[in-house]
């Protein structure tokens, strides 16, 4: 008995020492292998992978020297390449992740990172302008207060005040914004003249006018109601509040608000009348329904994305107008439109160069009017690159449909990226709901109950105002 | 009566068996039900061979069989090898990223799994029967639960973005364990153990000498569930190499391609000078799919007949 009890005593002893040098041997590995680069909660270095020895950026080497890790989606990749080319002494390491809209990947890896206390990347773009809401969270409080990084005062400063809200996060300024995204009236100029219909200037005048369209025309639409961006289109610019948060634990959230209430009976009157489509803008279907589109407030990347490229609706025929009015104030939704984050994490020589990042990203020419598709956020950069846009001829009366774009900017209603996706949400239940032969305000009130439910799971408190 | 007469009787006995109600019903149902599998399985393999054009267009016919074509493939594979920062490559390196881990992950999970099974089974010792239930407990322990303390071991050392920490911890293959411990269970006689034992042979010699020869199904089953595991293991690559770009591997890149996608995300992928449509994500699920095709062929003869490991005591 002895004997064996002994040797337990000698296998156990043997396992542990095993055990104990593979452990050691593995952490003496480790020290000379990389780690996922960006920043460290205790050093606050770039991390050890460099570039040169994943291959990932190929400029050059990192290590201590102020190298940078960067996130960005694969239409952001030109602007890392564009950075480079200006900046070769900032060695930068690039990972593409992943772009899907909504998608949870990039949140998970930060919750990993969180716990760590380490492997943040130094800057990012957001795919999804949500994730701002969690990057800012207390939990996390991944984004940076770029309002008290001075080198950036002037760029704050170079953007339009609504164009930039969607950063502006308790007063501080948590992200700079890469593209604006507001949304115009797009309508088909030539339809318009040959039936001798006037543009609309206030939502109630386009309703009117759609329904009078459905009636003189029966199967011409005026809008669609199905994608993630109707939200954006109808309910953030009649201010009704899906997005309004009081606190970061508290929101208002109130199907009962007069602004609510009168957008829904406007959808409602509208979409009885038939002159909108429960199908949104990126179904299939949207392609043959747009042969019947003849207006539709959208973001102005509709007219080079979705009339121009994706509907292929004949060159020459439509052009925008200037914002429509809602109790007298200019006031439209936003459809999109990313962000650049920075790591508040990073420090040294490598925030220095984020920074210099940053301001790159955001401001420079070089990306923001040569390779980038979307009009840009920042204000010096508009007007080169509108001076670029349309000259295919593609666009009936480019001059208004320019004039309208910059009007835009400033009538974007405000809005804050939350926990919850309310996009998602209206998808889930909007198109569902009328598709299965529901009213509008049938699927509005679906929506407001679900999304009601979702903010109280995530953990907000929803009040009424 | 001959063989042959035999024979001509038993054809004519098969082709004269008459169509009964039950028959044609059963017959019916069996039709009904591999056309429901097979539709959409051929209607992605097409999708595969076919181009964006013809998608667009609606000109392929049934299940776009008549767009089908293999330059149509090649167009695909180009597209696909384009993807990716600084002149492309990404493709080709995830899948050898995948075939790295994978292929070690499985090699170590048999290394592991076949002494530990064994020891299991025909040793005798202290703990056995409580590391039998360890096994089984970690069979059924769910991914998600292991996920922060995993990042965070390997955060710790230092080797998140890396590929080795993912291949060694696919090697950790519990199935693999408990399968080769039925199989000594049930396919190695307790006598041949004494046999070996009484000829001199230790507890290796044992194993390599007796056990291991006449394991040829076991190590086939558990080479082969291993693989399929590894390779298409989807939470342990999101987990550890989501902040490598180089280091991904097929299953999360095939996230990313659809990310990438305009016919997912419609804006953001407007500005990609490489576009992913139908054709070439299908193409590149297709290409992820053959090397399980592959091993599964490969391991066939061997799974046929370890399907009744554990079905008969020896």
């Amino acid at each position: 008995m002895s004997t064996s009890r002994a040797r337990t005593r000698l296998l156990t002893g043997g396992a542990t020492a095993v055990v104990a040098v593979a452990a050691l041997l593995l952490a003496g590995c480790s020290s000379s292998g990389g780690a996922t680069g960006g920043s460290s909660s205790s050093s606050g270095s770039a991390g050890s992978t460099s570039a040169a020895s994943t291959g990932e950026s190929g400029s050059g080497t990192s290590g201590s020297g102020g190298g940078i890790t960067v996130w960005v989606d694969a239409p952001r990749v030109p602007a890392v390449q564009a950075f480079e080319k200006a900046h070769p002494e900032i060695p930068v390491k690039m990972v593409q992740n992943d772009g899907t809209i909504g998608g949870q990947s990039t949140k998970q890896a930060f919750a990993n990172f969180d716990a760590a206390g380490s492997g943040w990347p130094d800057a990012i773009f957001f795919t999804s302008n949500d994730d701002i809401a969690w990057a800012t969270s207390s939990q996390s409080n991944y984004a940076a207060n770029l309002s008290a990084v001075p080198e950036l005062a002037d760029v704050i400063k170079g953007y339009d005040p609504a164009t930039i809200s969607f950063c502006n996060i308790g007063g501080q300024i948590r992200c700079l914004r890469n593209d604006a995204a507001p949304d115009v009236f797009w309508y088909d100029a030539k339809f318009f003249k040959d039936n001798n219909y006037t543009v609309p200037k206030s939502w109630e005048d386009y309703f009117t006018l759609a329904i009078k369209i459905a009636k003189d025309h029966p199967g011409k639409i005026s809008g669609f109601l199905g994608d993630a961006y109707a939200v954006n289109r109808y309910l953030q610019a009649a201010n009704c509040p899906t997005n309004s948060p009081k606190s970061e634990t508290e929101v208002v959230l109130n199907p009962q608000n007069p602004n609510c209430t009168k957008m829904g009976q406007l959808l409602d009157q509208a979409y009885q009348a038939k002159a909108l489509s429960p199908l949104g803008v990126f179904d299939a279907d949207a392609v043959k329904a747009s042969t019947n589109l003849v207006m539709t407030p959208g973001a102005l990347w509709y007219g080079s994305y979705l009339l121009q490229a994706t509907w292929k609706v004949p060159a020459g025929n439509w052009t925008a107008s200037d914002p429509l009015t809602w109790d007298g104030k200019p006031s439209m939704g936003d459809e999109g439109g990313g962000l650049w984050g920075m790591s508040s994490h990073v420090t040294g020589k490598e925030k220095e160069n984020t920074i210099t990042f940053m301001k790159f990203v955001a401001t420079d020419p070089a990306w923001q009017v040569d390779l980038s598709t979307g009009l840009p956020a920042y204000g010096p950069d508009q007007d080169p690159w509108l001076a670029k846009f349309g000259t295919d001829g593609y666009y009936s009366n480019l001059d208004q449909l320019k004039a309208a774009f910059k009007s835009s900017l400033a009538a974007v209603a405000p809005y804050q990226y939350m926990l919850y996706d309310t996009g998602n949400v209206w998808t889930q239940t909007i198109p569902t709901t009328l598709t299965s032969g529901g009213t509008m305000s049938a699927a509005l009130a679906k929506f407001f109950s679900t999304l009601t439910d979702q903010a109280k799971s995530i953990g907000y408190t929803v009040s009424a105002g | 009566m001959s063989a042959a007469d035999v024979a001509t009787q038993h054809r004519a006995h098969v082709v004269q068996r008459p169509w009964s109600a039950g028959r044609t019903a059963r017959v019916a149902v069996m039709v009904i039900a591999a056309a429901l599998v097979l539709y959409p399985i051929i209607g992605f393999v097409a999708m595969a061979f076919r181009s964006q054009t013809g998608v667009q267009e609606g000109t392929d016919g049934f299940l776009g069989l008549a767009g089908v074509s293999i330059q149509h493939a090649i167009d695909n594979w180009k597209t696909l090898t384009a993807y990716g920062p600084r002149g492309g490559g990404l493709f080709q390196r995830w899948l050898l990223n995948s075939v790295i881990v994978s292929v070690s992950g499985a090699v170590l999970a048999v290394v592991t799994a076949l002494p530990a099974g064994f020891a299991m089974a025909r040793l005798r010792w202290r703990g056995r029967r409580f590391w039998l239930i360890v096994t089984l407990i970690a069979m059924a322990m769910p991914n998600t639960v292991l996920v922060i303390p995993i990042f965070l071991q390997v955060d710790a050392i230092g080797a998140v973005g890396q590929l080795w920490p993912v291949a060694v911890l696919m090697g950790f293959f519990p199935f693999g364990v408990y399968l080769s411990y039925i199989h000594f269970m049930t396919a190695m006689p307790h006598e041949l153990v004494e046999a070996a034992r009484v000829d001199g042979l230790g507890e290796g010699g044992t194993f390599f000498r007796v056990a291991l020869p006449i394991s040829k199904q076991a190590v086939a089953l558990v080479t082969f569930f291993s693989f399929v595991a590894n390779w298409t293991n989807f939470f342990l690559p999101l987990t550890l190499l989501t902040s490598s770009q180089q280091n991904k591997t097929l299953s999360i890149g095939l996230q990313e391609f659809i990310g990438a996608s305009p016919l997912f995300n419609p804006t953001s992928a407007a500005g990609l000078t490489v576009k992913l449509w139908m054709p070439e994500l299908a193409f590149a699920t297709f290409i992820s799919m053959l090397p399980l095709l592959v091993v599964f062929i490969a391991a066939q003869r061997f799974l046929i007949r370890g399907q009744t490991v554990g079905a008969v005591k020896g």
